[in-house]
C-alpha cells in the first residue's frame, strides 16, 4: 500500500474510481427517467447513497454497482428535476476528473517529471 | 464496467437519451400529422374524415446495448367522436346538410408539441452532460487541463 504523509495514496485514488463510477452509474438511472417521463406509470429509479454503496465494498476495492444498489422510490419523475441532477452528476464528475488530473500532477512532481 | 473511466457506461447513458429523443421526434410526427389535418372535414357523405392518432411509449431491454431504452409501443387513433356541424354546402354533408369535422382539437396538440418539445430537450441535455463527462475524462488522457 503506497504511503504518502501518513495518506493511503492507492486506497484514495481507489475511493476516486468508485466515486466516478457511481456517478455514472447514477447517471445512467438519472437519463432512464428522463427517457421514461411520458411512459404512463413509470416510476423514479435511483442508486442507493455512494456512502451505502461503499460500506458493502470491501477495502481497497473499487465499488461495483450491482441491481441490489437500484432504489425504485415510487415516485412520479419530474424531469426538471432529474435534468437539475444530471447536471450535478456531471459537475461532481468534472470536480473529480480535475481531484484526479491534480493527483496524477502530484504523482509525476514526486518522482521528477513533473 | 469498462476501463478506468467506465466509457461503455457514459455510452449507455447516450443511448438512453438518444432514444429517449428518438421517442419524441416520432411523437413530434404524429402531432404534425394531426395538427396538419386540422380542420378537416369528410370528403364525402358517409366517409369518415380524418381521425386524430395518438402514440404510446413502452420501455424496452436493448441486449446489443444491455441497457433499457424507450420505444414506440403504439401508434393509435383517438375513438372520440367526430364533431358534426351544419354546412349545407359543402360536398360532404349529408342530405339533412349535415358534416363530420376531425376530432384534431389545434390547441391539444399544440400544447403536446410544446411539451414533447421540452421532453427532447430533457434528453439533449442529458446526452450532452454525458458527453462532457467523456470529453473531460479524456482530457486526461490528452494531458489537457481538467
Amino acid at each position: 500500500m503506497a504511503s504518502a504523509f501518513g495518506i493511503d495514496t492507492t486506497a484514495l485514488l481507489q475511493l476516486l474510481k468508485s466515486k466516478m463510477s457511481y456517478l455514472q452509474a447514477s447517471g445512467l438511472e438519472t437519463s432512464r427517467n428522463i427517457a421514461q417521463a411520458d411512459i404512463p406509470g413509470a416510476r423514479r429509479r435511483e442508486l442507493r447513497p455512494f456512502e451505502q454503496v461503499l460500506k458493502k465494498t470491501k477495502e481497497g476495492v473499487e465499488v461495483a454497482i450491482t441491481s441490489s444498489d437500484l432504489v425504485k422510490t415510487g415516485e412520479q419523475i419530474h424531469r426538471e428535476e432529474e435534468t437539475l441532477t444530471m447536471t450535478n452528476i456531471a459537475m461532481e464528475y468534472q470536480g473529480l476528473i480535475a481531484i484526479y488530473k491534480r493527483y496524477h500532477d502530484m504523482i509525476k512532481m514526486v518522482i521528477g517529471k513533473g | 464496467m469498462s476501463g478506468i473511466f467506465g466509457f461503455s457506461l457514459l455510452q449507455k447513458i447516450m443511448s438512453v437519451a438518444l432514444s429517449g429523443m428518438q421517442s419524441q421526434s416520432n411523437r413530434l410526427l404524429v402531432i404534425a400529422q394531426n395538427l396538419a389535418n386540422a380542420g378537416s372535414r369528410s370528403p364525402q357523405p358517409g366517409v369518415d374524415p380524418y381521425r386524430r392518432k395518438t402514440i404510446t411509449f413502452a420501455s424496452e431491454f436493448d441486449r446489443k446495448r444491455g441497457v433499457e431504452v424507450v420505444k414506440v409501443k403504439k401508434v393509435d387513433t383517438d375513438s372520440s367522436p367526430f364533431p358534426v356541424i351544419y354546412a349545407p354546402g359543402d360536398p360532404g354533408a349529408d342530405e339533412r346538410g349535415y358534416i363530420q369535422e376531425t376530432n384534431v382539437k389545434a390547441p391539444i396538440e399544440l400544447t403536446d408539441a410544446m411539451e414533447s418539445k421540452r421532453a427532447y430537450e430533457a434528453s439533449l441535455k442529458a446526452y450532452e452532460k454525458a458527453l462532457s463527462m467523456q470529453q473531460d475524462a479524456l482530457s486526461l488522457l490528452r494531458g489537457g487541463k481538467a
